[in-house]
């Protein structure tokens, strides 16, 4: 099927955008996600040291996002999708074109999601071709001084980007929040 | 990048569970609102190899709502591709086709027994002759119901490959669709210092896609 698996989490990372400070460590490791047989390389694009231009390329573009995202800037964060994408929330509001999604977000992020920042605790990419790009990744929202992932905003989604014009941006965004194991 | 927009809002399908009868009746189109962008998009396309594959992929769900209606998991496990990724409303991550068929088994003995899905909204969007996104409303329909309970409404983003010939389905993933009231608040507790309600789509027939 010609699907390479660069990446499989857990990775502890991150950003904290807005301020530019990154923070290292102290993030739950999620549970594991269930059996997996393919062996893959510890290799993810959140992680330094990548060399793969296209996967620091990807890293780079959740960087703006998460960066956008922190600082509030809805319109730049909508600017991370392309012009026809699909965006599915966790509340399951299907948002499309990048420009509606910048819209929305721009007042996301001023009222409901004032003063809070992204952060990803694992991720899975795989390259299914060289132009589009397969993303598993689990995260969660840290509202204003919090440090660690809450239950109630740790989610999955899945992200599939797509290069064109020398440049990754996302095509389609799907959010679900994870809930207790006993609804 | 070919955009076709499948909508129906209510769908032939179902059989139901276990018994095996199939439910025939006529897809209505949905509202009065028309996208523009899709249509245009759509006249652009030309009848040409990408129709059977757009037929293909909305068959891919006829297959999986039968298969779901027997609650054979095994069925409805097989159009995923091997190492596929399945998230369900609850947020649980299934990777790779074993685990999606026994999971789903689990649910179709228990919580699922005697259900079927109820296809609403599709939009089949081709993005590569190999690779499809299908973003779709669905829900579960409970012994003999008919139509969807607004508690139950889904929306879901699959991500289908075509290889040899073949659509699969490389990546499910499901969120259910809350009620307004609870969707002013999509992360805990954090009540919007403004909040307006969200205008319909541009272009989307959101308005008349739940029942």
């Amino acid at each position: 099927m010609g699907i390479h698996t660069y990446a499989r989490g857990p990775i502890r990372l991150v950003l904290m955008g807005g301020l530019g400070l990154a923070l290292t460590g102290a993030v739950t490791p999620a549970q594991a996600a269930t059996g997996d047989g393919r062996a893959a390389p510890a290799l993810s694009p959140m992680m330094p040291g990548t060399t793969d231009p296209d996967l620091t390329a990807l890293a780079q573009l959740w960087h703006r996002q998460a960066e956008a995202w922190a600082r509030g800037d809805g319109h730049a964060y909508g600017a991370t999708y392309t012009p026809d994408a699909d965006f599915v929330n966790v509340t399951g509001e299907h948002i499309h074109t990048g420009r509606e999604i910048g819209v929305r977000f721009q007042r996301y992020l001023g009222a409901q999601l004032k003063d809070s920042r992204i952060i990803t605790l694992e991720e899975k990419v795989q390259m299914l071709s060289p132009t589009l790009a397969y993303i598993i990744r689990k995260g969660c929202v840290f509202f204003r001084k919090e440090t660690s992932c809450h239950p109630n905003t740790t989610s999955w989604n899945t992200s599939l980007v797509v290069k064109t014009g020398g440049q990754w941006l996302v095509r389609s965004f799907h959010n679900t929040l994870v809930k207790p194991p006993q609804k | 990048m070919d955009i076709r927009r499948y909508t129906r809002r209510t769908i032939r399908l179902a059989v139901v569970g276990g018994l095996g009868a199939t439910l025939m009746t006529g897809p209505r189109p949905v509202g009065a609102s028309t996208p523009s962008h899709t249509t245009t998009a759509a006249a652009r396309t030309p009848a040409t190899a990408a129709d059977s594959d757009l037929a293909a992929l909305r068959h891919i769900w006829e297959r999986q709502a039968e298969a779901w209606a027997r609650g054979d998991a095994l069925a409805y496990s097989s159009i995923y591709t091997p190492d596929a990724d399945l998230v369900n409303i609850k947020g649980e991550h299934l990777h790779n086709r074993h685990v999606i068929a026994a999971r789903i088994q689990h649910y179709f003995n228990g919580d699922l027994k005697n259900t079927h899905i109820l296809r609403i909204d599709e939009r089949v969007r081709l993005i590569s002759p190999t690779m499809a996104i299908i973003v779709r409303k669905d829900c579960v329909l409970y012994g003999a119901e008919k139509a969807c309970r607004p508690d139950n409404l889904s929306i879901n983003t699959s991500v289908a490959v075509k290889d040899a010939g073949q659509w699969l389905i490389t990546s499910f993933h499901n969120t259910l669709v809350q009620a307004l009231d609870q969707a002013h608040r999509p992360f805990r507790g954090i009540v919007p210092a403004t909040w307006e309600q969200p205008p319909t789509l541009s272009g989307e027939a959101a308005s008349g896609s739940t029942p």
